[in-house]
């Protein structure tokens, strides 16, 4: 058995960091594995969204372009007291605050032997993965949608209601949205993109980790009357820069302090070696559709 | 430049920081080309749009030789840390470079290039300060980045040629936030007041 991809993150960072957790507080795992057995390979995670740290796995490993979006949780079904113990102790009678109620969950599926972003058995992978995790037990439910001959989104499509039921939800990244087409830079383009789409849903889209340095590209003039969100962020990022090719993760932060999408711009990175033989995440160059 | 400093996580950036510059620096390959040989930054300025620290990379080698106008780019070539993240917050647990490519002389003079951009946005601070502590963050907190920085000979082959360690110290509003590149080398830091 091979097991490569994340698995270094997991060996190279030293245990201490935990030390400074709580006792009771659910352990995780630091990042998802691939491990490879022949013609099939296993995906493994454990984390308040395992989906997603599967995702990143098959991502880094393969080399795939993947985005990814949590459903709007809200139900005490799809989520779990987080509250520091000690901040507790020191804040009685304050409400708690809560986490994606995720856990372990793992995958089995066949390997590609070249497993390029354009393959067209990705689809059939990324299938058997979300079908997999939407029968686990976890947090939400999602389906998987191409984007492109080489893009391909995983969208949360199910939550929970009050009553632990199933109730189905739409992505806000499809909300059309009218954004006058001026030049701006990728950043700005990125972040009205989002302003825009928070106050055409009254729900706020925030960006979290932007890559800034992978936008510092020309202007670009994106825009448009009643197009989605989606279609105006896949322009803006398949623009941004001619080196590197980005994605998004859009997840739901159910914190009441929060209450909002955050978005995370990632490049693109593949596992591979360099010429030492230590093991590097190279940014994937860019990928056109 | 001077600035504030953070000293309750300071012993332990600089702690990691000696612990990595005694290493010896990864080569994607035998160096094939010309090559810098020393690589400074100087802080210009904080970017408030991003809640970013700009940083100007200068190359230079023992013969004065020119680098324009050849490309440079940032890879991970070590996970890095994060104190300020907890399970679920969509914050990193293990920050690496955001994979930034950059024309050596397109910015700031021969052998100058830039801007290496580094820091949480304000949506992230936000984040820290206002939800991190009910969740178990102490701060200050920051991030620890091992950024290794080649250079490209031909079109296939690069050389790594620097490794630094970015840095970022997230502290209460009126403590502030301090960034740094390469603050135990021939590096800078910067402070931004939010």
């Amino acid at each position: 058995m091979r097991t490569i991809g994340c698995l270094w993150l997991v060996l190279l960072i030293p245990w201490n960091t935990y030390a400074q957790q709580p006792q009771l507080r659910p352990q995780f795992m630091r990042a998802g594995i691939v491990e490879h057995h022949g013609s099939n390979a296993t995906v493994r995670a454990n984390d308040p969204r395992p989906l997603l740290q599967a995702i990143k796995a098959i991502r880094e490993e393969y080399g795939w372009i993947i985005d990814y979006e949590d459903p709007p949780f809200f139900s005490a079904h799809d989520l779990s007291d987080d509250t520091d113990p000690r901040w507790k102790a020191a804040h009685p009678g304050s409400d708690p605050v809560w986490r994606i109620a995720g856990s372990a969950f793992q995958s089995d599926y066949p390997e590609i032997a070249t497993a390029v972003p354009s393959s067209p058995r990705i689809a059939d992978i990324l299938q058997k993965v979300v079908s997999d995790y939407n029968s686990s037990g976890n947090p939400g439910k999602f389906s998987v949608r191409k984007e492109s001959s080489s893009r391909y989104s995983i969208l949360g499509t199910f939550r929970k209601d009050r009553d632990g039921r199933d109730q189905a939800v739409r992505s806000i990244l499809d909300t059309a949205i009218s954004m006058p087409p001026e030049p701006r830079t990728p950043v700005e383009t990125l972040y009205t993109i989002l302003s825009i789409l928070s106050s055409a849903t009254g729900t706020r889209v925030l960006p979290l980790m932007v890559p800034t340095n992978t936008l510092q590209g020309p202007l670009l003039t994106i825009g448009g009357t009643g197009v989605t969100a989606r279609t105006l962020l896949l322009q803006t990022l398949g623009q941004a820069n001619p080196r590197r090719t980005l994605m998004w993760d859009l997840l739901f932060d159910p914190d009441p302090n929060t209450n909002a999408y955050l978005m995370n711009i990632e490049v693109v990175t593949k596992t591979t070696q360099d010429g030492s033989g230590h093991v590097v995440l190279r940014p994937l160059g860019h990928v056109k559709d | 430049m001077a600035h504030n400093r953070l000293p309750r996580i300071r012993i332990f950036f600089l702690a990691l920081s000696l612990a990595h510059l005694g290493r010896p620096a990864r080569t994607s390959s035998q160096a094939c080309c010309l090559v810098p040989t020393l690589e400074g930054s100087t802080d210009v300025g904080t970017n408030f749009a991003t809640l970013e620290e700009q940083f100007l990379q200068n190359l230079s080698d023992s013969q004065n030789d020119t680098f324009d106008p050849r490309l440079v780019q940032e890879l991970t070539t070590q996970p890095g840390s994060n104190t300020c993240h907890w399970s679920g917050s969509g914050l990193p647990q293990h920050p690496g470079v955001s994979g930034g490519a950059w024309t050596v002389g397109a910015v700031g003079g021969v052998n100058h290039c830039g801007y290496d951009s580094i820091g949480w946005n304000s949506t992230t601070i936000n984040l820290i300060r206002q939800s991190g502590p009910s969740h178990g963050i102490t701060l200050p907190c920051g991030f620890v980045i091992y950024q290794s920085m080649e250079i490209e000979c031909d079109s296939s082959v690069f050389y790594v040629y620097k490794q630094n360690l970015l840095t970022e110290t997230v502290d209460v509003p009126a403590n502030g936030l301090e960034v740094c590149r390469d603050e135990a080398g021939d590096g800078d830091c910067g402070t931004i007041s939010y």
